[in-house]
């Protein structure tokens, strides 16, 4: 099988990457093997960023494996003209994270767990004024992240960390666009507004 | 919003952009990818990795009573194969269904005075909570959540169906948590309500006297009658006609006709030559699929036929060696009644087993 070897290194993680497939492997043909070296390939890299974002670097691999091999169970059931295969990738990753963060730990303490904790109050007497400016503002948006509602979470997240449509969301999600859109577009709305409270504040 | 899109770029970058190795991931996955044995496409017919004798036997018994394009239905074994399992052909699902009526060749056993018949579902089924919407944001998100809960539910019917029926109702503990709006923690767990647990009793099966309409001795419309199948066609286009009449008050889409006689296979009354016929009825259906091979309810192993809508999947799951009817499954499609339910969960199942008992409450 392995015309294909090792793991592409990109440095993933970035907002605007966009790498659905034009020809996305058939994982319902014989060569189950290669198909999912292509798969892991191709996807691996950016969803391991995505994961690791979500609950943290020690979780994340086994995520990564979880989800290709979750991918591998249903594969017959996957059908391509529903749903392009790195969303149907990364909807399976994101109910793994729900799932994830609910046997880990429960209720609220779970919720600050998927962006990980809220950062220490920062050292004044050590560090420059915009290190300062900074640490507090992923604190708050680490905050204001743990308190949205996990559809919420998910679409930004997706759209900002593993850089998805918000047609890709839609499939990733099973909903349609326009409530992916507006969802995306309120939450969007609402941190932004807490980030300008924050910085006027500060 | 450029702030917000520099935050969100900054928040454990580090996390999200490591370099960190993914080769023992890679290996783990493929060496899952490997394990699974290939089934190469022909045409629209699939093949399925079958490693067990029991498939051997199946296959035998397709082939005894179908001989058309043998070789079509069965490759070779591949000595060289990593794993050494034959590989058998998945049939469409119009061969399956045809197949598993040809099969039915048995009559039903008739009952004796005295003598009960014993219907046993032992099922999955979802149950949760929709929360409305509210009036005044009328497009906000669907918020509940959903359970899988398992029970089992026992039936005899006697010689004479005027005389006293018996059902027993219990609840069993498997509990699965499907999906919600909210964290499990924060969902009550279903609860067992009158009507879910109990034994009861009844002529013509009237376990509920006070429920309305009134149930009537011999009631053709009424499936728990004999009456309401020795009424039905045995021509599969009739029956086909008869489906979508059934359904005309909902569309009469396939989908539809297919749940409905999902619907009448669950109560496990169908005399075994109604059945044949109902089998050939439901493979003129258009986008009748067969869907998997080797599905296992409660250790009986079959097909699952079925039909694809956009919000869900309908399966019988049947032995085509045999002709029984072993359960029915339904999974969430790409669009789940319930947003919060995955794509492709399971949200329901059950397996009916039936046979012939020598007294009211015994089973076997």
């Amino acid at each position: 099988m392995s015309e294909v070897t090792g793991t592409p290194r990109c440095a993933a993680a970035n907002r605007y990457v966009t790498t659905a497939l034009d020809e996305p492997p058939d994982l319902r043909g014989p060569d189950v093997t290669s198909a999912f070296a292509e798969l892991f390939d191709a996807h691996a890299r950016q969803l391991r960023g995505y994961l690791a974002g979500r609950v943290g670097e020690s979780a994340a691999d086994d995520l990564v494996a979880e989800t290709f091999l979750v991918a591998l169970k249903r594969r017959h059931s996957y059908d391509p003209g529903l749903a392009p295969v790195k969303g149907w990738l990364y909807g399976i990753a994101t109910n793994l994270v729900r799932e994830h963060v609910r046997r880990e730990t429960r209720g609220r303490r779970a919720a600050l767990r998927v962006v990980g904790r809220p950062e220490p109050e920062p050292d004044h007497g050590h560090l420059v004024a915009s290190r300062v400016d900074a640490q507090r503002q992923a604190a708050v948006l680490a905050r204001a992240l743990a308190d949205l509602r996990d559809e919420d979470r998910d679409a930004l997240l997706l759209t900002s960390w593993a850089g998805l449509t918000p047609a890709e969301v839609a499939a990733a999600l099973g909903e349609n666009d326009s409530t992916v859109r507006s969802r995306l577009h309120r939450v969007r709305a609402k941190l932004q507004a807490l980030l300008t409270e924050e910085t006027h504040d500060a | 919003m450029r702030e917000l899109d520099d935050a969100l770029d900054q928040l454990h970058r580090e996390a999200r952009t490591s370099d960190a190795s993914l080769d023992a991931v890679r290996a783990r996955v493929l060496a899952a990818a490997t394990a699974e044995t290939a089934p190469p496409k022909r045409s629209r017919r699939w093949y399925a990795p079958v490693a067990v004798a029991a498939a051997a036997a199946l296959v035998a018994g397709v082939l005894a009573v179908d001989n058309r394009s043998q070789e079509q239905r069965i490759a070779a074994p591949d000595a060289t194969s990593a794993t050494s399992a034959p590989e058998v052909e998945l049939l469409s699902a119009p061969e399956y269904l045809n197949l598993a009526a040809d099969a039915i060749t048995a009559t039903d056993q008739p009952l004796a005075p005295g003598q009960y018949r014993y219907i046993a579902t032992h099922q999955w089924n979802s149950v949760g909570m929709v929360f409305a919407t509210p009036a005044d944001q009328p497009d906000a998100p669907a918020s509940g959540y959903t359970w899988l809960r398992e029970s089992r539910h026992e039936k005899w019917i006697p010689h004479d169906t005027n005389l006293e029926w018996m059902e027993r109702r219990t609840p069993l503990e498997g509990l699965e948590w499907l999906g919600g709006s909210m964290p499990r923690s924060e969902a009550a767990e279903p609860e067992v309500t009158d009507v879910d647990t109990g034994e009861r009793r009844g002529a013509c099966g009237d376990f509920f006297p006070n429920s309305l309409p009134k149930k009537v001795c011999g009631d053709p419309s009424d499936w728990d009658n004999p009456e309401f199948y020795a009424a039905l066609p045995r021509d599969p286009q009739a029956i086909v006609r008869y489906l979508r009449d059934a359904t005309s008050h909902r569309g009469s889409a396939p989908t539809t006709a297919f749940h409905w006689g999902a619907e009448v296979l669950r109560t496990g009354l169908m005399p075994a030559d109604l059945r044949a016929q109902w089998y050939r009825a439901l493979a003129l259906l258009d986008g009748v699929t067969a869907f998997e091979q080797g599905v296992n309810l409660d250790g009986r192993s079959g097909v699952a036929i079925g039909i694809d809508g956009p919000h869900q999947r309908r399966e019988l799951i049947i032995d085509p060696a045999t002709g029984d009817f072993i359960g029915e499954r339904t999974t969430a499609g790409a669009q789940p009644h319930d947003p919060w339910v995955a794509p492709g969960t399971v949200t329901g199942f059950s397996s009916i087993t039936t046979r012939v008992v020598d007294g009211i409450g015994l089973t076997g």
